[in-house]
């Protein structure tokens, strides 16, 4: 299997087969799942079956009309190395009443993300590191969220402040 | 490439444009899609990027950015460096504003080296939900499973 592959696997089981998602971890405790900034590891950290079940579950819902949402993961780039991959993705949930409390009002929202996965010499992951882009689904969602190009010859740096 | 690199790397982010810009191969690509940063291959660009980290002035508004590494998974040629933000003395951070509100984030960057040990690749990626929860933007809640091991609040 091809990184690529690999990485389109990762995200299909994802959404579609958490079970089969499951296997491609190392055993309970010696794998760590972090998709957000970590304040507190007993709620942001995964590294065992419950939290591994309750904390990916949303991922894999197919039921339109509970609220939850369904989300797709599309794999776009992977960048292979000596026993971890990097995988950018495009995100997209369909049907979800409200995304971390704002309503979403029946809009589809969608975004890019990346994850980070090192494995054990038997091809198990043991770190995932996950990072949504969420500027635009907040942008998406009516906040004042701006991210100017402040990169760009002639931008003045001083409207930043 | 390895921790000690990635102290170097933040170290040059203080220090000035040019001090990081060199750390970069001549023919690289830095993205960062947090802040709309896609497909940077200009040591110009690159530098007017950087130009917001080594600012050295608490008044201007712009804010004094303090990098912290977590850890550093990888090898010489490719790996992901783990890191903690904490901007101070920001007037405005994305459209809000975070004046006398302290707030940091959590992100991460890969990066592919060359043999020479610049960066060829970059990919920088951060978790700016945190954000607008630090400083109480109304109505966006933490995402979070609830171990059972943790105390309630």
């Amino acid at each position: 299997m091809t990184d690529i592959e690999y990485a389109k696997r990762w995200a299909d089981t994802r959404i579609n087969d958490l079970a089969a998602h499951r296997a491609l971890y190392a055993a309970p405790e010696d794998f760590c799942v972090e998709t957000r900034m970590v304040d507190d590891h007993l709620g942001d950290t995964i590294s065992t079956d419950e939290e591994f079940a309750e904390g990916l579950a949303g991922f894999s819902n197919k039921d339109q009309t509970n609220g939850l949402g369904v989300q797709q993961i599309t794999v776009t780039e992977a960048f292979a190395g000596n026993g971890h991959v990097m995988i950018h993705w495009d995100w997209e949930v369909t049907g979800a009443d409200t995304y971390r409390g704002l309503p979403v009002d029946g809009r589809t929202l969608t975004s890019k993300g990346s994850t980070f996965l090192q494995f054990d010499d038997n091809g198990k992951i043991i770190l995932e590191s996950t990072f949504l882009n969420e500027n635009p689904l907040f942008q998406q969602l009516g906040l004042p969220i701006i991210t100017p190009h402040y990169w760009e010859e002639g931008f003045d740096p001083a409207s930043l402040g | 490439m390895n921790y000690a690199f990635a102290v170097k790397w933040l170290k040059a982010f203080r220090d000035s444009a040019e001090a990081i810009c060199e750390l970069y191969a001549d023919d690289f690509v830095f993205e960062d899609p947090i802040l709309d940063q896609y497909q940077i291959r200009d040591k110009g660009d690159l530098a007017r990027i950087f130009f917001l980290y080594a600012n050295k002035d608490r008044t201007n508004g712009l804010g004094v950015h303090n990098f912290r590494i977590r850890g550093y998974e990888g090898d010489h040629r490719s790996g992901l460096i783990r890191w903690e933000w904490t901007p101070e003395d920001c007037a405005n951070f994305i459209g809000l504003d975070v004046a006398d509100k302290p707030f940091f984030t959590q992100g991460h960057t890969f990066h592919v080296y060359n043999e020479d040990g610049k960066i060829v690749r970059e990919s920088s990626w951060w978790d700016s939900g945190a954000i607008l929860n630090a400083v109480g933007y109304p109505g966006v809640h933490k995402p979070q499973f609830v171990a059972k091991t943790a105390v309630p609040a």
